[in-house]
């Protein structure tokens, strides 16, 4: 079995787009949306839920007020300005910024402070028309979704196992931060999605940069490439200097909105069109090893 | 002026924690619609006035300006999509050539946000 997670550094240049169409090409495969901040995958795959499983996400401070003696204490030693002084006058932690170090729970001398798990996120084990599927929900500004990234690659590798697929799909997150890192720790392969803009191309290399830590194998489809053709050629250049495999091209093309639309894959949608050709080959390359 | 990142993580709320007004930029894409419910269900949560733009207006299709009108959000304003300015921000020439339709929406966007922010 191997894993092959979709990235890009750069938001907005098709990951999902590109994954779906994989997705609806692969004939042995499970599908992990790696982008948990913001999951978008499901929206083609439409997954049919199996399992549903609580993701404890750290902690969170409480301040009873009832015991609350308005010392200051807290407020005052909460590094991460997490603790307000709410409209009746007193301490109160906000949710978003707490981190759940629990150290206004050892200072508070009269013990008002509660420490409460945080089962805000949710993860889950989906059919899908293409195959198993393992994706995730979580609450706006939740912390951990490294961590969560993890779990839900773990239970996506151990369904690849059960269900004998050859791959896992990774949809990934874009940026290079926590989810990112997550995303590449222990892949077979990334699958980097370049568009020709500048913007593009300096994202890519400083995912590029953070790939080549963990020493994992990349491989690059430049998407929307008739753009701007004088900068693909620069991207291709990068590649090439750099010993990227490029196993494609791809035209900036309407048909991916319309088929999202119709929520589709490409593939699916216009099975015959030249893109969905193009990918086959694409797919083809990195199903077969052929890089 | 701060540029967040995409997303609702951590980072993203640190960004606007501070804020007086957040501007949310949209496409009117199904993932854009998706993606601008998670960020209205954050705004909304942590009381932030907000508006929206569309950029990229003319591709997809209508549902994102229905969700704005059915939940009474501030729309800032529309940024056609063109293909001519997309090959400009490829080069890194947001500033060269722009198409006029396009100035005239960021024009109108900027005098709505005075208004609102004033």
């Amino acid at each position: 079995m191997k894993e092959i997670t979709i990235l890009s550094g750069k938001g907005g240049t098709g990951k999902t787009s590109i994954t779906a169409a994989l997705a609806s090409l692969a004939t042995n495969a499970v599908f992990c949306d790696n982008d948990v901040d913001a999951a978008d995958l499901h929206l083609i795959l439409k997954p049919d839920i199996k399992e549903t499983h609580p993701f404890d996400s750290g902690s969170l401070a409480f301040i009873n007020p009832e015991e609350c003696t308005n010392c200051g204490t807290c407020q005052e030693a909460c590094r991460f300005e997490a603790i307000f002084t709410n409209e009746a006058g007193f301490p109160e932690v906000n949710p978003y910024q707490c981190e759940g170090c629990r150290l206004c729970e050892r200072l508070c001398p009269v013990g008002a402070i509660q420490i409460n798990q945080n089962l805000n996120n949710q993860w889950f084990v989906s059919n899908t028309r293409f195959g198993t599927m393992v994706h995730a929900k979580m609450g706006p500004g939740e912390e951990n979704s490294g961590r969560l990234v993890t779990q839900i690659r773990e239970k996506a590798k151990e369904m690849a196992r059960e269900n004998k697929a050859q791959f896992v799909i990774n949809d990934g997150p874009p940026g290079i931060g926590c989810t990112a890192i997550s995303s590449i720790t222990g892949t077979n392969a990334v699958l980097l999605v370049i568009e020709p803009t500048i913007s593009g191309l300096h994202d890519a290399k400083r995912l590029v940069e953070l790939v080549n830590s963990f020493q994992v194998p990349l491989y690059a489809i430049i998407n929307k490439h008739d753009i701007n053709s004088e900068f693909t050629a620069t991207v291709e250049r990068y590649l090439g200097d750099t010993n990227i495999p490029l196993v494609g091209k791809i035209p900036f093309s309407e048909l991916f909105v319309e088929s999202m639309l119709h929520e589709k894959s490409l593939v699916e949608y216009v099975p015959d069109h030249p893109i969905s050709l193009n990918l086959k080959t694409i797919w083809e390359k990195i199903s077969t090893n052929q890089i | 002026m701060l540029d967040a990142p995409p997303g609702t993580s951590c980072p993203v709320v640190e960004t606007v924690s501070t804020a007086d007004y957040v501007v949310l930029v949209t496409e009117p894409t199904p993932f854009g619609l998706h993606d601008l419910k998670i960020t209205v269900e954050l705004l909304k949560e942590i009381h932030k006035p907000f508006g929206v733009v569309v950029n990229k207006a003319g591709l997809g299709n209508d549902d994102i300006y229905r969700f704005l009108e059915e939940n009474n959000i501030g729309l800032l304003g529309k940024i056609p999509f063109s293909k001519a300015y997309a090959e400009n921000y490829s080069r890194g020439a947001l500033f060269e050539n722009i198409p006029n339709e396009i100035e005239q929406s960021y024009h109108s966007i900027i005098g709505k946000l005075a208004t609102i922010i004033n």
